[in-house]
């Protein structure tokens, strides 16, 4: 049984004319251990559905539906429903490390809040513990640091100090929303080495959003691959290369390589607005091998097994694309359109 | 810093005959900053050798790479060659002239002909100026075109850099990363520049946009014969447009040549880290090493002698702990200022290069 199970989540932002549907029916799981990379463009959807996993959308959005199964705890994700996730069960990284820590607060007042105020430490135990941590993501000199203000620390440190805060309540799963994006390639590697041995040690999950394909390579044992809210692709990192969804192919084509004798070739167009979803696939406006019938696949029904292009699907799936049976949930991840949630 | 009187990288650098555009001359440039509290306590303040006696020669028509980590200096070296920043040392030659001795009355003539476009184009474009009006706006300031023509430009120059001519009337809010990118070239274009630098001009897009962009340079230099100055920290995207690289280290210029033999066999203990880091290709959890993942020690003062990568190389001698080390020609076109200057063989057995951080500036006192 994986450790979570997200099944037919739907995130909602009001608009001006219409609903913006930032996640629509984002199913996936990932396991003890084990590393699901979420990858596609900006406004795809995936930050939001991390942020969704612990109970952080930002206003107004709200989680209209979906299940989050938790080490076989069932959880109600509308509403306020996964805000309890957050802490000892599932925690989060951010992108810019920079503006995630507060300016006028110093490294030990970051740590000790969060291991004083949610853990319930003692301030004397809060400091012993915050060095233990800092000493952990590989900071040198951790006690010296405590007295340390974010502008005095290098991009890589300031991502290693929200590792730490992150990692202070032992979760299970670590949401991280491009954590090294910012970063320089090489201070990027270390940091991905960083949470590749907090994972060895703890077995705990990582969610990583990333857009570089390069780095799920890296990193990653699963990928899913998002579209306008949508989940059109997952498989495992070593199905990449022979990836089926021409959304997929196409990040790949775009990708530049470092020995590579040609120009990356440019997915045409852009991602459509949210409010504005085409109808039935909604990469079908920029697909190269669209048909007519992409206008008319119910995304919200369809039931996958790998690729949500029913003209790309592998063999198993039924010539419509539409697979009827449920497939066996897989030991790692399971992806299951759950229908239209009411 | 670099107190050894060493012939650096481009001085050297003439491959074949050809003319150079632009020539990069011993350019030092040192931020010094003294904070309030150094004030109050009476410290020195904080010293940053951004250029290093940095010396490079770009050819007409061709697309050379900056390429470092941040704070390498790569950026303070793209606005040196339009004085927004004023360099302390050193000469920039173009068109005959030096730039960094350019007054005030030269510099508008010299900054026409030398475009940047900058890293993020959120933050680049006038918000409050439609597209068509900042896109004419620098061909209507150097007084290149009158007011009649134009429209008729403004729609030229969109087309060129695949706009459709609908958005003129647009906002910049309007618009997606990847258009507003065009805008900014289309813009730095109004100006019919001979040179364009782009600083990081790719790098806050999505893949898929990059691409467009990427294709978009590659495509313009071709037409207009522009020379490309290309700074960046992607090494994917560098070894799509440039021919020529230039690799920079805490200020200081250590490798120069071309690109496709830089990369597949670099001669500088830094260069191989960079393209070692470079994600993909292999797995990290298999090569992963206990403990490697440490962020470094502080950094040594500017000041330390010897080779500025000491601290990280895999390949640190100990000459390289005293003496700065000179610039070698490996072959016409390619220049390392290493001691060891590592052959592929080495590369392959040091597969746990200490890819360490940019160090943050130091005290120096």
């Amino acid at each position: 049984m994986s450790l979570l199970r997200v099944q037919g989540l739907h995130v909602e932002f009001p608009g001006e004319q219409a609903r913006v549907r930032a996640a629509s029916n984002v199913c996936f799981s990932v396991d003890r251990g084990q590393t699901l990379g979420v990858v596609g463009e900006s406004g795809c959807g995936k930050s939001v559905t991390l942020r969704a996993l612990c109970g952080l959308v930002p206003e107004p959005g709200r989680v209209r539906a979906g299940k989050v199964c938790f080490d076989g705890v069932e959880y109600e994700a509308a509403g306020e429903g996964l805000a309890g996730l957050r802490g000892e069960k599932v925690s989060m990284i951010f992108q810019d490390p920079a503006s995630s820590l507060n300016p006028v607060l110093s490294v030990g007042t970051h740590l000790g809040e969060v291991l004083r105020v949610k853990l319930g430490y003692s301030h004397k135990a809060a400091r012993a513990e915050a060095i233990e941590l800092l000493g952990h993501v590989g900071i040198p000199d951790p006690a010296k640091r405590l007295s340390s203000y974010p502008h005095e620390l290098s991009g890589g440190m300031r991502q290693r100090v929200m590792i730490a805060m992150a990692i202070a309540a032992r979760p299970q799963v670590l949401l991280a929303d491009e954590p090294t994006t910012a970063l320089d390639v090489t201070t990027q590697e270390q940091i991905l080495k960083l949470l590749l041995r907090l994972q060895a040690e703890s077995g705990m999950a990582i969610i990583l959003v990333t857009h570089d394909l390069g780095v799920v390579e890296e990193v990653c044992d699963e990928v899913v691959v998002m579209y306008a809210g949508y989940v059109v692709e997952r498989m495992s990192v070593d199905e990449l290369a022979g990836a089926r969804h021409p959304y997929t192919r196409g990040l790949i084509a775009a990708m530049p390589q470092i020995d590579a004798q040609s120009m990356p070739t440019a997915i045409l167009g852009q991602p459509p607005s949210l409010a504005e979803l085409p109808p039935g696939c909604p990469f079908a406006p920029r697909c190269p091998e669209v048909r007519e019938q992409c206008t008319s696949i119910d995304m919200q029904s369809l039931t996958l097994t790998g690729c949500a292009c029913p003209f790309n699907a592998p063999e198993n799936q039924d010539a419509a694309g539409i697979q009827h049976e449920q497939p066996a949930s897989g030991p790692n991840i399971a992806l299951q359109a759950e229908g239209s949630p009411t | 810093m670099s107190g050894a009187p060493t012939a650096s990288v481009a001085s050297i650098d003439a491959p074949g005959e050809r003319e150079a555009i632009l020539r990069i001359e011993h350019v030092r440039k040192e931020f010094a900053r003294r904070s309030l509290s150094d004030r109050v306590r009476g410290r020195a303040g904080v010293r940053t050798l951004a250029l290093d006696d940095v010396s490079l020669s770009v050819f007409a028509g061709d697309a050379i790479a900056i390429v470092g980590e941040s704070g390498s200096g790569k950026t303070t070296l793209a606005q040196s060659i339009v004085r927004l920043v004023d360099p302390d040392a050193g000469k920039i030659v173009f068109a005959g002239r030096d730039i960094v001795k350019a007054g005030r009355r030269d510099l508008p003539a010299i900054r026409r002909r030398i475009q940047l476009v900058y890293q993020d184009p959120y933050s680049s474009l006038n918000s409050a100026l439609s597209i068509g009006e900042a896109i004419i706006e620098p061909a209507l300031v150097h007084g290149l075109i009158d007011k009649q023509h134009a429209r008729r430009r403004t729609v030229e120059l969109m087309d060129q850099v695949g706009l459709s001519a609908t958005i003129i009337g647009h906002r910049p809010r309007a618009l997606s990363g990847g258009q507003r990118q065009r805008v900014a070239i289309a813009r730095a274009l109004a100006a019919e520049p001979e040179i364009l630098i782009a600083d990081e001009a790719v790098s806050a897009l999505d893949v898929s946009v990059q691409a467009q962009v990427i294709r978009l340079f590659a495509r313009l230099r071709q037409e207009l014969g522009l020379t490309l100055i290309f700074v960046s920290h992607q090494l994917a995207t560098v070894a799509q447009l440039c021919e020529r690289v230039a690799i920079m280290y805490r200020g200081q210029l250590v490798e120069l040549g071309p690109t496709r033999e830089v990369f597949a066999q670099p001669r500088h203990g830094y260069t191989a880290a960079l393209i070692n880091a470079h994600p993909g290709g292999r797995r990290l959890r298999a090569r992963a090493k206990p403990q490697e993942d440490t962020a470094p020690p502080p950094p040594p003062p500017m000041e330390q002698p010897g080779c500025p990568f000491q601290h990280r190389c895999a390949f640190v001698a100990e000459i390289c702990t005293h003496t700065t080390p000179p610039t070698t020609k490996i072959n016409t076109d390619h220049h390392a200022s290493c001691h060891v200057l590592p052959q592929r063989d080495d590369l392959a057995t040091n597969a746990g290069i200490h890819a360490h951080e940019t160090p943050a500036p130091q005290p120096v006192c």
